[in-house]
């Protein structure tokens, strides 16, 4: 995937079907410890080139946010979702 | 005001550390398990500093009639307490952590020096200072924030290693300290990347500082010394914009098994950057780095041609092939 500008953009996301919805709520930082080894049902990344956003969740588990760095890939995010 | 920015949690607070670990069968940091002493204590400074992070105020606040003039004042206090350099700006939401709120108006940025010349001696001699660099803005940060507190009247919050809700990066570009690298880390013409934060936030009346630009980031586009240094392969070719600011982000994946899951601490990628002489011209700082470069070439990375001889200095260098450093380094301790 490209930008509308001709950047690389890449979204990629992992596990079952896509869900109708993701989860609700994230996970408080504190409770990340709690179950280190905890693992995810779905992964979303994106890299516009570089990994700027990643996120995962399984079926009644919050957010687990992995990174995030804003930019300029949100707006033309926005943009491609139409 | 309430902060919008996303920080990365420290220790196992932090998500993709701890799945890093999952899936490599690892139930901890190796590093942090690890007894260094001198280390520790650093670490048990600032966790002490801690609860004086905020206070009682003066109930008279001082009269600013000229913030220039105050502004000038902090920045003495800072230099004097061991600052490198100080800065001052408007507080935004996008310099404070997701959902914090902190109700002040101003920050001041504090950075304290890290002896370059420890890069030459050795992985602990590396995380030592870079410790005891984070201690010492720990101490400027608490005593200023205390003297707006108490001796000016004015409500004011210490963040540094034992607990901040300040976003660094952003801040340090806001107050003119440098460019941000494409090693991830902020450039200072004087201090190149060797350098650590404290911050006050403050509704103390202050004159701001404004972004300098001296190339940085153009020059970065073409260096790479960082990129083709980094053992982990983390400093990526591409980069993002932010608001006008090219942001070359690191794939901390490719970090972690590097700066986390060794004995060892990772500075490299700062320790191989040339603006710890390149704006500031320090000729003994650029004999360093040539030494430096040197022992990168022998563990077989990418360096610069060397253009004219090098000067051996008066710095301690372990053996031919530099300080002990077989591939990776330095023994990594995590920020709280």
């Amino acid at each position: 995937m490209e930008t509308p500008d001709g950047l690389p953009f890449d979204i990629r996301i992992t596990g079952p079907d896509l869900p109708a919805a993701i989860a609700p709520s994230m996970i408080l930082p504190s409770d990340i410890p709690k179950d280190p080894k905890w693992r995810e049902t779905y992964h979303l990344s994106v890299a516009p080139p570089n990994v700027a956003f990643e996120m995962t969740w399984g079926p009644g588990d919050p957010l687990r946010i992995l990174n995030f760095s804003r930019g300029d890939w949100e707006a033309q995010l926005l943009e491609m979702a139409g | 005001m309430i902060g919008n920015s996303w920080i990365r949690e420290q220790g196992m607070q932090d998500a993709l550390l701890c799945a890093s670990l999952r899936d490599r069968n690892m139930d901890d940091v190796p590093l942090w398990q690890r007894k260094f002493p001198a280390r520790d204590a650093m670490m048990a400074h600032w966790d002490s500093l801690t609860p004086l992070r905020d206070g009682l105020v003066k109930p008279e606040p001082v009269d600013v009639t000229d913030p220039a003039t105050m502004s000038a004042e902090i920045k003495r206090r800072g230099i004097e307490l061991g600052g490198a350099d100080v800065g001052m700006t408007a507080l935004k939401p996008e310099f404070i952590e997701l959902g914090v709120d902190l109700p002040h108006k101003n920050v001041i940025a504090v950075i304290v020096y890290e002896d370059y010349a420890q890069a030459l001696v050795g992985p602990d001699e590396v995380d030592l200072e870079a410790m005891t660099a984070y201690a010492k803005c720990a101490d400027i940060s608490t005593e200023l924030a205390r003297y707006i507190r108490e001796e000016l009247g004015y409500p004011a919050i210490a963040h540094h290693n034992g607990s901040f809700q300040i976003q660094a990066i952003p801040v340090f570009q806001e107050v003119g300290f440098g460019e941000l690298g494409r090693h991830g880390s902020l450039i200072h013409p004087e201090l190149g990347a060797n350098f650590r934060p404290g911050f006050i936030t403050t509704d103390l009346p202050v004159a701001y500082d404004t972004p300098r630009n001296f190339g940085i980031q153009d020059y970065c586009m073409t260096c790479n010394l960082c990129r083709n240094n980094c053992p982990g392969d983390a400093i990526p070719d591409d980069h993002i914009v932010t608001d006008g600011v090219k942001r070359w982000l690191t794939d901390i994946e490719k970090c972690y098994p590097i700066s986390r899951f060794r004995e060892s601490y990772c500075h490299i990628c700062v320790d191989v950057c040339p603006y710890i002489w390149k704006e500031n011209g320090d000729d003994e700082k650029r004999s360093m780095f040539r030494d430096y470069m040197k022992i990168r070439k022998v563990e077989g990375y990418k360096t610069p041609r060397a253009r004219t001889p090098i000067r051996h200095r008066n710095v301690q260098i372990n053996g031919a092939t530099g300080p002990s450093m077989p591939t990776p380094i330095r023994p990594i301790r995590r920020r709280r």
